[in-house]
């Protein structure tokens, strides 16, 4: 149960009442203290001018024996306002007058109803009464004492006055303190508790979330100063609550919804469609190799794109549509009215037509895509989480696809899924466990097929599902980043091997290792002269291979890394040579020495004209350009027939050698050694 | 018509105003009221007999008979005679006269005062006390010499015997406290006189008129107003006994 609370104005009051209390009512008292001796003082003078007249007067009748002249003199004093009784006295102490007034209101009281018979009896009892003031003076002739006057004045009727005085007074100051309370509760209701309230009211509003009317100024004071700082508060509040409200929902960088915010809004979707018992669809988005420009071009470069990227997304969706920021470089598009697969398909269609054009990231330009997966409500999960995870699991399939970035899930999916998290987790094993093993497949002179090299393959020996194809693997390192470890221990295995070989006195010539993009960063110069350094071999005993496909994705920092290897004396092979969009830009920009005729081109011939012609040129380019040509995927003998025809430089396939263990490869090269 | 300043003038004419009218009315002449300021300028007035009708003590009679002749006297309270006394307060422990020898004694009037000197005073010398045995003040009127007995004041107070019962007196002091510690004969009240060259008959008209006033109502209201019950007839011999009485102290007085 809350506090009871005195209310600030009673407070004042009480505290204003209080203060006009003590300060009328000490007043009070003081003036009466004041009243009263003022009052008894005019008693005393009284007496001192009755003195003065008896003194004028009994001298001559105390002379004269003039008793009876006393006595008169005696009863008009008594008998006048005020007068208890009065009386001479002769120097010895002795009365000289008589006169009571017992009919006196006073000489009653004294005597308590009964009636005084002597003077002096009457004198005595007004000397123990507060009521009666006495006051006696000497009777002086000629400096002779002839007597004294004694008189007893009442303070009766002194007090009587007094206190119709003061009750007036008390009446008058109550009316007063009333008064004055009631004025100054109004002026400190009107100058202080009403802008106190609209401060409260105002305090109460933006505890209730309301930041929008601001407390009224009432007052131009330091009251309504603190009414405008609160105002000015207010509003920062209002300002930061917007703010924070922004923070809390929105990217900073993107200024899309965030993951919070894109949750909410799923959850609110989710709950409109099961009240109107319609479908709707979320799309869940990834970069591809975001990561990989992050790392080469720089953060800066990398969110850059993310804006950029925002708004390309932004523009192509409809107004119901909520496209937002999950984090790092994935996104979640809601599609609230898009019931068929069509329409979303469409969706998802438009978002990659924004990127078939580059982005414009520090005056390059680059390309990026992504995968995208689709999950329906209800159908692919009637909660926030389940479509969330089957989309996640649909896009996750899609990046795994290489024909279609676009995947609807499927419930099939979530099995993939838990496989693809199950190989993970055992790759990231792997090579504590001992479970790669390097193959090598020769490549030989295409005219004395002979060999001069190898390529290094890699094979996973999985202790439970046996031997997993590098297709199957080596995407899931790259994108989680196993493929750096993973690769370091193919360079260091074929470094050590290639020593080993040597040791054997078989000479490999050089052994290929494929390197993925995602290594090709300034760590791996070091890796490499730590390599060179730790076992001793030569540069070019080892060729680093790397894909067309994987320059495509803006290659950054890469050419430099390639020009400082190729300096180093590393030869660069290039992989699946055509099959990228810029195949003629890479070997201009990039230091390398031999390419490799894709598989693709390989596997028609002679037969396809435009493969042989495609094959012909690329071969002549090569010489013409100084760079050894390989052709990969050599199966048939036509196919090496064409070849040599065409003058390529090496072979490599199935037809001279599938990829073979050490062991197999070391007895090949003891054969041709032969 | 004289009256001798026993009260103050303006007293004097209230209480005898009413006789002088009466007498005037009757007698078919103004009689005026005649008030001196002073007993020494009313003297005056008797020794050069300005007055025709004198009303005073019984010393101013005897000390005037050569000129005035009585003819009557008050009847105060229906007393036609008052005796002097000595007063004294009945816890003085003084039970006789002769205790007051060394002791102050007031009297209620002057050395011409009867009944509040000169009885007393006779009182005193019939137990031996001259004036140089006590010590002799005097008060203005006689009530005043019993308040000063009262009052302790002094040790004895002559004045006369109906004083300490005047209701002045009584309403003042207690009865009880004041006794007489001696009484003189009965004298003849206060007399009132008349020119003796005055003709007889009118002497007589003033007398029975006088005398008679106390058979009307008219005459009541004016012996009310004199503050007497009466006007009785007098004669001179009836002052025989002051006459003692003066002469006695009187002698004492010029001895000393």
């Amino acid at each position: 149960m809350p506090k009871s609370r005195t209310r600030l104005g009673a407070k004042f009051v009480i505290l204003v009442a209080t203060i006009l209390s003590i300060t009328l009512g000490s007043s009070a008292a003081w003036l009466y203290r004041q009243q009263q001796n003022l009052l008894e003082e005019q008693l005393k003078e009284r007496a001192r001018a009755l003195n003065n007249f008896v003194s004028l007067i009994s001298s001559e009748a105390i002379l004269s024996y003039d008793f009876v002249a006393l006595e008169n003199y005696m009863q008009d004093i008594t008998e006048k306002r005020d007068i208890v009784f009065s009386l001479v006295l002769d120097p010895d102490g002795q009365p000289l007058t008589t006169y009571i007034d017992n009919s006196s209101q006073e000489v009653i009281a004294l005597g308590n109803g009964k009636p005084f018979d002597s003077v002096l009896k009457l004198m005595a009892q007004a000397r123990q009464s507060s009521n009666v003031i006495m006051q006696s003076f000497p009777i002086i002739q000629h400096d002779k004492r002839l007597g004294t006057f004694i008189v007893g004045i009442s303070r009766t009727r002194l007090n009587k006055q007094i206190t119709e005085h003061f009750t007036r007074l008390f009446l008058m100051y109550s009316a007063i303190i009333g008064f004055l309370s009631i004025a100054i509760y109004l002026i400190f209701r009107y100058n202080v508790l009403n802008p106190v309230r609209e401060l409260i009211d105002g305090s109460n509003r933006i505890a209730g979330g309301d930041y929008d009317k601001p407390a009224k100024i009432v007052s131009n004071d330091e009251l309504g100063l603190l009414t405008e700082t609160f105002n000015n508060m207010m509003s920062d509040v209002r300002s930061d609550r917007d703010m924070l409200n922004f923070q809390a929902n929105y990217d900073s960088l993107t200024g899309l919804p965030n993951r919070m915010q894109a949750l909410e809004r799923l959850e609110n979707e989710i709950a409109r469609a099961k009240r109107e018992h319609r479908k709707f669809a979320i799309v869940f988005i990834d970069l591809n190799n975001f990561k990989l420009i992050n790392d080469t071009m720089g953060h800066n470069a990398g969110d850059s794109l993310l804006v950029e990227l925002s708004q390309r997304f932004t523009s192509t969706l409809r107004e119901s549509d909520t496209i937002a920021r999950l984090g790092g470089d994935e996104f979640l598009l809601i599609l609230p009215t898009s019931k068929k697969a069509e329409e979303v398909k469409d969706a998802a269609n438009r978002l990659n037509e924004t990127l078939l054009e580059p982005l414009r990231i520090e005056d390059r330009e680059v390309f990026i895509q992504c995968s995208m997966g689709i999950a329906i409500f209800p159908t692919d999960g009637n909660s926030s989480k389940a479509l969330m995870a089957n989309a996640d699991n649909a896009m996750y399939q899609a990046k795994l696809s290489k024909d279609e970035n676009v995947r609807f899930f499927a419930p099939e999916m979530n099995q993939e899924i838990l496989a693809r998290l199950t190989l993970e987790h055992d790759l990231h094993l792997a090579i504590q466990r001992d479970e790669f093993e390097l193959y090598y497949q020769p490549i030989v002179d295409a005219q004395s097929l002979k060999p001069h090299g190898a390529e290094a393959l890699l094979r996973w020996f999985h202790p439970e599902k046996g031997l997993i194809p590098p297709d199957q693997f080596i995407p899931v390192a790259e994108a989680t980043g196993r493929i750096i470890p993973i690769g370091t221990w193919v360079l260091n295995a074929v470094a050590n091997t290639f020593n080993d070989l040597l040791a054997q006195g078989l000479d490999p010539g050089y052994i290929t290792v494929n390197v993925s993009r995602m290594q090709l960063n300034e760590d791996f110069e070091s890796i490499m002269h730590e390599l060179l350094t730790r076992t001793g071999i030569s540069p070019d005993a080892i060729r680093l291979e790397v894909t067309e496909s994987a320059l495509m994705e803006n290659y950054g920092d890469v050419p430099k890394i390639l020009h400082r290897l190729n300096s180093q004396g590393f030869k660069l092979v290039l992989d699946d040579f055509g099959t990228g969009f810029s195949s003629l830009s890479y070997l201009k920009h990039f230091p390398f020495k031999v390419l490799k005729i894709d598989k693709s081109f390989i596997d028609d011939l002679p037969d396809d004209e435009e493969d042989a012609s495609l094959v012909r040129g690329i071969i002549a380019m090569g010489r013409s350009l100084g760079i050894d040509v390989v052709a990969e995927g050599v199966e048939h003998e036509k196919q090496l027939r064409f070849l040599k025809g065409a003058l390529v430089d090496s072979i490599q396939g199935y037809l001279l050698s599938k990829p073979i263990p050490l062991d197999d490869y070391i007895r090949f090269l003891e054969k041709n050694k032969e | 018509m004289g009256v001798f300043p026993r009260r103050n003038a303006i007293l004097t004419s209230e209480l005898f105003t009413p006789l002088a009218e009466y007498l005037s009315e009757n007698l078919h002449r103004p009689v005026k009221l005649v008030t001196t300021k002073d007993f020494p300028s009313f003297w005056e007035g008797v020794q050069s007999k300005r007055y025709d009708i004198v009303h005073y003590n019984q010393y101013h009679y005897v000390e005037s008979t050569d000129n005035y002749q009585v003819i009557a006297c008050n009847e105060e309270q229906g007393h036609e005679t008052i005796s002097g006394a000595l007063y004294v307060r009945t816890d003085s422990g003084i039970t006789s006269i002769s205790q007051l020898k060394g002791r102050k004694i007031i009297f209620g009037g002057g050395r011409d005062a009867m009944m509040s000197y000169i009885v007393p005073r006779y009182l005193l010398l019939q137990e031996g006390l001259t004036e140089q045995d006590y010590t002799p003040v005097f008060a203005s009127n006689p009530l005043n010499a019993v308040l000063a007995v009262y009052f302790k004041q002094v040790d004895a107070g002559g004045a006369g015997d109906i004083v300490m019962n005047l209701p002045k007196i009584k309403k003042i002091a207690h009865n009880d406290t004041l006794t007489y510690l001696k009484q003189s004969v009965p004298i003849k009240h206060l007399p009132w006189a008349v020119r003796r060259d005055m003709a007889l008959p009118l002497k007589l008209k003033i007398q029975l008129l006088m005398a008679n006033l106390k058979d009307s109502d008219k005459g009541k209201a004016i012996l009310d107003a004199a503050r007497v019950t009466n006007f009785r007839i007098a004669r001179d011999s009836d002052y025989n006994s002051a006459r003692t009485i003066i002469k006695e102290v009187m002698t004492n007085n010029n001895q000393q």
